[in-house]
């Protein structure tokens, strides 16, 4: 079998993609796969496995050629018609799109394979997703940031789906070293104070929104100074970012001389940064390509996710590691907006102390759920949102450090399984069968989110959840009734906007209870559609009822589910992380 | 020769030419300058397809062609616009292998006998990458411009030869044809990138060639 895998995101994206790739190469042990990149992060070769070949999509040389008035006026054309052909020599079987934009789209609608996943434009300009995660990867640009699927396991979900218990031990070290890489490492290594913790800092984003600012960072370095004896500080950077990371570490040893600690400058490649991620302690970064690579290092990570940065979509995705994020109104902003606010108002709402105390803990335990670390934090959460990776379900689920138990908190978290088993029930991987262990895994999740709570008060909530449910259900079903009838006459304008009415009347009451104005989203995009032709207007609206229904489904499930579970069996498998 | 070329000495010993008082390339190491030059366009060159075509600019002192034919193995088509290096072309003979040709060109006689000539209508039907000899180029610059806009495609006259000797895009415009030419403009190429999804496989290239362009 011939597998082509198609990444023509960066750097970030591409490590998003990893766990799909071991998982397509432990599923086809001897199959070709080839990997698809962007020739510019042709640096990445060393690093990704799993693969055979990783082959490069010259894309600055086409977009060089279309744009600049002396280059021959086909030559892009030519280029780009040079790369179609030779993929579809390879003859491959499979095509995988982990892009999911629409160059990509219409680039693999010419490859030239039995199968195709992912986004993909046939000639006529249809869309196809070749599978139901693509398709909730399409449609997750709609969702609420809190109920989002981080990427990478929307890709894992693509490649394997999430049915099967997760395997703790998949995770782990996903990435290759190199010999260049190792050299880089060790040299620095030589640096580095013996018998002490090594953390590591990248200081620099590419996006200044996201950045913390070298003055926190100084911050941070001084009090972890003064706890940590022998502490050696790497701080990474690329080799363009050199004076500002030596101005960096020169002010750093200039203005703490009182404790044994050793400021180094990590200026290496990126094959460097692997090895050296896999030789330290614990990672503080913004929302960067070298977060990404940690998320599949072993390296615990304590990220900063500021301007843009979104917490479940891209956030880290392995256990254990640590998501801060600022109360601010605004956060998350748009990609390409600029800040509004008079100040970068979401860097200075997390303090240094609060990044040392979460550094801290993290490098005594993993176990930074555990009741000690929560109540030795809660000073902080006045000022910051923190989260938790956790894996127990299976799909990376950031749980707030601080939540409590309220009906919108538990809503949050059974919708967002809901969510994923819904996309398995539509690929067909997920059975009435299956239900039993989802519940045992949400149970789990449950305890360690609201840690707390005495099984009865847990029980009580889900029971009354469920009771609200049942009323969203009987909202539905009439407006899936009222929508069958007017199937047979939709080109009557009338009777469509009689539908459209229903909705937003449905809508505006789910609205009214905070468990269940979730669902009122789905509608929201069927009523504010007055593009669309009334036939697609229709099926839209079945689709989304559909899929409320399922969700309502699913959830009224899990609370039954829940409710017969005894919360306190699962304290010994309450925790995890890798170090 | 012809009165308006002389050839001196430069400083390494190689023999330049001097073209109305200005050298056609280095008067300290000529050799050394077409090195440097290669090393600029490499990356244009290498890995090239069998088919592609190298066309270069200005035929300079001939050095960076000796040094470009013994690194790339392509068809090689060298022009040239000014009439006094025509008049010394003996001074090219014998001195590049096979795989390169001359070509000069009198821009006074217009495109339309430029792209009459078989071998650049081959020449512009296949994938091309043009280089400039920048000594040359700078000395005579309008007529070189204009052999560059034409082997390009980037100037009116020379769009309409190159779709004619492009069938695969020529099939694609809907746009008026009178007497066999295309009614386009080069702000008209931006059209092409913009064609609106068909069947075919050239428009959702098309497409994609669109999404760069963004």
């Amino acid at each position: 079998m011939r597998i082509l895998v198609v990444n023509l995101l960066r750097i970030g994206d591409i490590i998003s993609t990893l766990p799909a790739l071991k998982k397509f190469r432990l599923d086809h042990p001897t199959a070709q796969i080839d990997l698809l990149i962007n020739s510019s992060f042709a640096h990445m070769v060393g690093v990704v496995g799993y693969v055979d070949r990783v082959l490069l999509f010259d894309r600055d040389a086409i977009q060089k050629s279309l744009v600049d008035a002396e280059r021959p006026l086909f030559e892009g054309y030519d280029l780009l018609k040079e790369t179609v052909d030779g993929l579809n020599e390879q003859g491959y079987d499979r095509i995988v799109n982990f892009t999911h934009n629409r160059l990509s789209g219409w680039l693999c609608g010419l490859i030239q394979a039995g199968e195709k996943h992912g986004l993909v434009f046939d000639g006529t300009g249809a869309v196809s997703f070749g599978d139901p995660w693509f398709r909730f990867l399409n449609a997750q640009v709609d969702i609420d940031s809190g109920h989002a699927i981080n990427h990478s396991d929307i890709f894992l979900g693509a490649a394997a789906g999430w049915s099967a218990e997760p395997n703790r031990t998949f995770f782990d070290s996903l990435l290759s070293e190199t010999d260049r890489g190792r050299a880089e490492c060790e040299a620095l290594l030589r640096s580095a104070l013996v018998d002490g913790p090594r953390l590591v800092l990248q200081l620099s984003t590419s996006d200044q929104k996201k950045e913390w600012g070298d003055d926190r960072f100084r911050a941070l370095v001084h009090r972890l100074s003064s706890h940590f004896p022998k502490l050696t500080v790497f701080v990474l950077g690329a080799p363009n970012e050199v004076k500002r990371i030596r101005m960096f570490c020169e002010d750093l040893n200039a203005t703490d001389s009182a404790h044994e600690t050793a400021i180094i400058p990590a200026v290496v490649s990126l094959e460097g940064a692997v090895s050296l991620l896999e030789e330290s302690d614990i990672l503080v970064t913004g929302d960067t390509s070298i977060k990404h690579l940690a998320a599949a290092a072993s390296i615990p990570i304590v990220e900063l996710s500021l301007g843009s940065a979104d917490v479940f979509r891209t956030g880290s995705w392995k256990a254990g590691d640590i998501i801060v994020s600022s109360k601010e109104p605004c956060a998350p902003c748009g990609h390409s907006e600029l800040c509004h606010r008079a100040s970068h108002l979401c860097a200075e709402g997390l303090p240094a102390e609060l990044i040392a105390e979460l550094v801290i803990r993290r490098m005594q335990s993993p176990q930074l759920l555990a009741r000690e670390h929560r109540e030795a934090l809660r000073q902080f959460a006045k000022l910051a949102e923190v989260h938790v990776v956790d894996r127990s379900e299976g799909p990376a689920h950031p749980l707030p450090l601080f939540a409590e138990l309220t009906d919108v908190n538990l809503a949050s978290l059974l919708e967002r399984t809901a969510r994923c088993i819904s996309v398995e029930m539509q690929s067909g991987r997920f059975s009435e069968f299956d239900f039993g262990s989802a519940i045992r895994r949400a149970a789990i999740v449950l305890r360690k989110q609201f840690f707390d709570e005495s099984d009865t008060d847990l029980r009580h909530i889900l029971s009354l959840h469920e009771r609200e449910l049942r009323h969203a259900e009987g909202l539905l079903q009439s407006l899936r009734l009222q929508i069958a009838r007017v199937k047979e006459n939709y080109q009557d304008p009338g009777q469509l906007k009689d539908v459209i009415r229903s909705c937003i009347s449905t809508q505006k009451r789910l609205r009214q209870s905070a468990i269940l104005s979730f669902a009122s989203e789905a509608l929201a995009a069927v009523v504010e559609d007055d593009r669309s032709a009334p036939f697609t207007r229709l099926r839209k609206m079945i689709d989304a009822i559909e899929e409320l229904e399922r969700r309502q489904m699913i959830v009224v499930k899990l609370c039954r589910g829940l409710e017969t579970q005894t919360f306190d069996s699962f304290e010994s498998e309450r925790f995890e992380g890798n170090k | 020769m012809g009165p308006e070329v002389q050839i001196h000495q430069a400083k390494s010993g190689l023999p330049v030419l001097i073209v109305r008082g200005c050298a056609t390339a280095s008067s300290v190491d000529p050799m050394a300058e077409a090195e440097r030059w290669f090393k600029q366009i490499e990356p244009q060159v290498r890995d090239l397809p069998e088919t592609a075509r190298v066309g270069v600019l200005g035929l300079g002192s001939g050095y960076h062609l000796e040094v470009l034919s013994r690194e790339v193995k392509h068809q090689i088509i060298a022009f040239d616009s000014d009439p006094a290096l025509a008049a010394a072309r003996e001074w090219f003979v014998g001195r590049f292998p096979s795989h390169v040709s001359l070509k000069f060109v009198s821009v006074e006689a217009g495109a339309a006998s430029f792209f009459a000539d078989d071998d650049v209508r081959t020449f512009i039907s296949n994938r091309i990458v043009l280089l400039r000899h920048k000594p040359s180029f700078l000395r005579d610059q309008r007529g070189l411009t204009a052999l560059g806009n034409w082997l390009t495609g980037r100037d009116r006259s020379s769009l309409n030869a190159h779709l004619q000797s492009r069938a695969d895009f020529s099939a694609l415009l809907d746009c008026d044809r009178q007497n066999g030419e295309w009614l386009l403009s080069v702000k008209d190429v931006s059209r092409l990138w913009k064609v609106e999804a068909e069947v075919s496989e050239q428009r959702r290239m098309f497409r994609i060639l669109e999404e760069l362009v963004r």
